[in-house]
């Protein structure tokens, strides 16, 4: 007891050590708060990619890069952002497009959660983007590792004072079992938390509003695992004239209510990827702009007349991508033209490898194997020589297939009819998952990390497809790859043998 | 032969406090209980705008059942608009459910009110407000979540 005294000076220290230590963090560490989000559009005739840099704080910035192509019109486009519950938009900018293909940045606040739409206008057709701004939000284990954490140590401080103040020593052990009962209660949560499930997510799972924005953890309906939602019926407007630039409007209707569909989230860099094959074997996958609640459009100029079939993929909210093609296509107007479309590259069992070129660069087409029905196939593209391949869409490369199709015709009305429309993906090779250069792998991001944008130039030579063709005959085959800002289609014909194996 | 001894002075006190003790934590039980007992909830009020409104809108009731909604119509700059037409249309996306338009009726002042509006179940749902009046026709979509 001569010796308590020394001590007892060491304790209050003590005590400020540990209230210091498991004290609330002034910052939270949300899964929720979002990464950045990439929307190609096809606004007029820029193809554009508009990235929406993460929100870190509300009110706060919202930084936009607008990366252009080559062959992208320099000009002037006019951003502004307004969010969900205010008629005329909060925030606006301008983004001065250079002649130079490459980045353009802007900045607009954005001063509440919740759901926003952003408008990019080029002066004749404006884009409407809807998109979620989130909010840090603490988690209810959170508060519980908080508040465990910090009854310990108020209980620490109460326990040692009882125990040193206290004429019975034992009154000391009531706050020192709230301490540890504070402590069992902190330690549970911080360790079971990482396996608890998300709430829903406004936004990918529920119309986001602000009161779901700010507490999603708030139970205001049952809990379900399917947000699912009816399939999109595709209609079309307009009456395009070949060599004549052109509206294309789409219109998209709930499979089950026929009202407008206006919940269309981001996937794969966009919010609706539509393919058109035109009568000559051409391609374009193009990214319409909405330009009001479930209506899009697309500025085109069909270079012949003829049939094009046309094909759409998006995702609505509550997750599932579907492709919806257009029933009935669309029929080109106008005088008869043969408009200049590269050969393609012709595969199939004799031959295994071709060369084409696009855009100025060597592509080498080749098939592991003869293509047979039934059994993975893998064509690989070696685009020029060197890994300066940028990322499309979030992809190393796209591969579009249809088929099968006659030998002869129009290619348009005959993919009409094909009964095979794929979308393939490229993530990269191995040799390109080099631990060397992170973020570039090809790898999916973790940790709410955004992937590399197109900025990123350190993909390829060698685009990988595998696909299983389920039926043999001749498909139209386009492979899509991005080097120095220009999209590069490189058109495949591929003729794919009955499999060997007898069909059960 | 028994003795009776007269408890000391210190177990009297001793027992007060422990009254004492009681006391407090059955009133910390009692004002948790309070405090998290389940409420239903009440009034759900959703904001939307267009180009051509701004609309409050109070759902009485959102529970599975009729509710009335009351609507409280506004021009971008804040003013009440009277005299406009209303049809409140509750949808459910993720089920394919959407139910037959009902009429609101003007209570005056930018007011209107629409009774047994059908929320069939519970989960996400959605209310159609088609609007007409002279500034102009516009449709605008509340998410309003229902709870069971």
């Amino acid at each position: 007891m001569t010796s308590f005294p020394r001590y007892r000076a060491l304790v209050p220290l003590v005590c400020l050590a540990f209230l210091l230590v498991a004290s609330p963090a002034a910052r939270a560490d949300s899964p929720s708060s979002g990464g950045d989000v990439t929307v190609a559009q096809t606004l007029g005739d820029r193809e554009l990619t508009v990235v929406l840099r993460r929100v870190t704080s509300v009110p706060g910035p919202l930084h936009l890069d607008v990366v252009t192509h080559a062959g992208t019109a320099p000009g002037r486009l006019s951003v502004a952002a307004r969010p969900g519950d205010a008629s005329d938009p909060t925030a606006t900018a301008t983004i001065e497009l250079g002649a130079d293909p490459q980045a353009y940045s802007a900045i607009v606040t954005v001063d509440r959660p919740g759901p926003w739409e952003l408008s990019l206008g080029d002066g004749v057709r404006t884009a409407r983007i809807p998109f979620v701004v989130p909010v840090q939000v603490i988690s209810p284990p959170e508060r519980l590792v908080y508040g465990g954490f910090l009854a310990a140590g108020v209980l620490l401080l109460v326990s040692v004072v009882t125990a040193t103040r206290a004429r019975r020593t034992a009154w000391a052990l009531l706050p020192a079992g709230g301490m540890l009962a504070g402590l069992a209660v902190a330690v549970t949560a911080a360790v079971l938390s990482a396996s608890l499930p998300l709430p829903p997510q406004p936004g990918t799972q529920l119309d986001p509003t602000v009161g779901n924005v700010t507490d999603p953890y708030a139970l205001t309906q049952p809990p379900t695992g399917d947000y699912s939602r009816p399939p999109v019926v595709l209609t079309l407007a307009g009456a395009p004239v070949a060599g004549r630039a052109g509206d294309l409007g789409l219109n998209l209707t709930d499979g089950s209510t026929g009202l407008a569909v206006d919940d269309l989230i981001v996937h794969d860099a966009a919010l609706v990827h539509l393919l058109l094959i035109g009568p000559d074997g051409e391609l374009w996958h193009e990214h319409p702009i909405r330009t009001a609640p479930g209506h899009y459009e697309l500025h085109f100029t069909p270079p012949a007349p003829g049939h094009y079939a046309l094909s759409a993929e998006l995702v609505r909210r509550g997750g599932g991508v579907q492709l919806v093609r257009a029933a009935a296509g669309i029929d080109v107007a106008g005088a008869p033209v043969t408009p200049a479309v590269p050969a393609p590259v012709r595969l199939g069992d004799r031959q295994l490898t071709d060369t084409a070129t696009a855009g100025g660069t060597r592509v080498t087409v080749t098939t592991t194997t003869p293509p047979a029905a039934g059994e993975p196939t893998t064509v690989t593209a070696r685009v020029g020589d060197t890994d300066d391949l940028q990322p499309w869409l979030g992809m190393a490369g796209h591969l579009i297939v249809a088929g099968p199709l006659p030998t002869g015709g129009p290619v348009g009305a005959a993919a009409q009819s094909a009964p095979v429309w794929a979308h393939v993906h490229a993530m990269g090779t191995m040799s390109t998952m080099d631990a060397s250069r992170p973020g570039m792998a090809g790898l999916p991001p973790l940790n709410g990390d955004s992937a590399p944008d197109e900025t990123v130039a350190g993909y390829g030579p060698d685009v990988p497809f595998t696909y299983t063709f389920p039926v043999p005959g001749r498909y139209r085959l386009w492979i899509q790859v991005e080097r120095r800002y220009a999209v590069l289609t490189v058109p495949v014909v591929l003729d794919v043998a009955p499999s060997a194996q007898e069909t059960p | 032969m028994t003795t009776t001894t007269r408890p000391p002075a210190g177990s009297r006190t001793r027992r007060s406090l422990v009254v004492a003790a009681i006391v407090a934590i059955a009133a910390v039980v009692a004002t948790l209980v309070a405090v998290l007992w389940p409420s239903p909830p009440g009034p759900a009020v959703l904001h939307a705008a267009s180009a051509h409104y701004a609309v409050t809108a109070t759902v009485q009731n959102p529970r599975p059942g009729n509710t009335s909604v009351s609507v409280d119509l506004t021009d971008p700059g804040g003013h009440p608009v009277s005299g406009a037409t209303i049809r409140i249309e509750p949808v459910m996306p993720q089920m394919g459910h959407a139910a037959p338009p009902i009429t609101a009726v003007p209570t005056g002042g930018g007011g209107y009110r629409a009774d047994g509006v059908p929320l069939l179940m519970a989960g996400s749902w959605q209310l159609l407000l088609s609007i007409g009046s002279s500034g102009g026709a516009d449709h605008l979509t509340l998410s309003l979540p229902v709870s069971g």
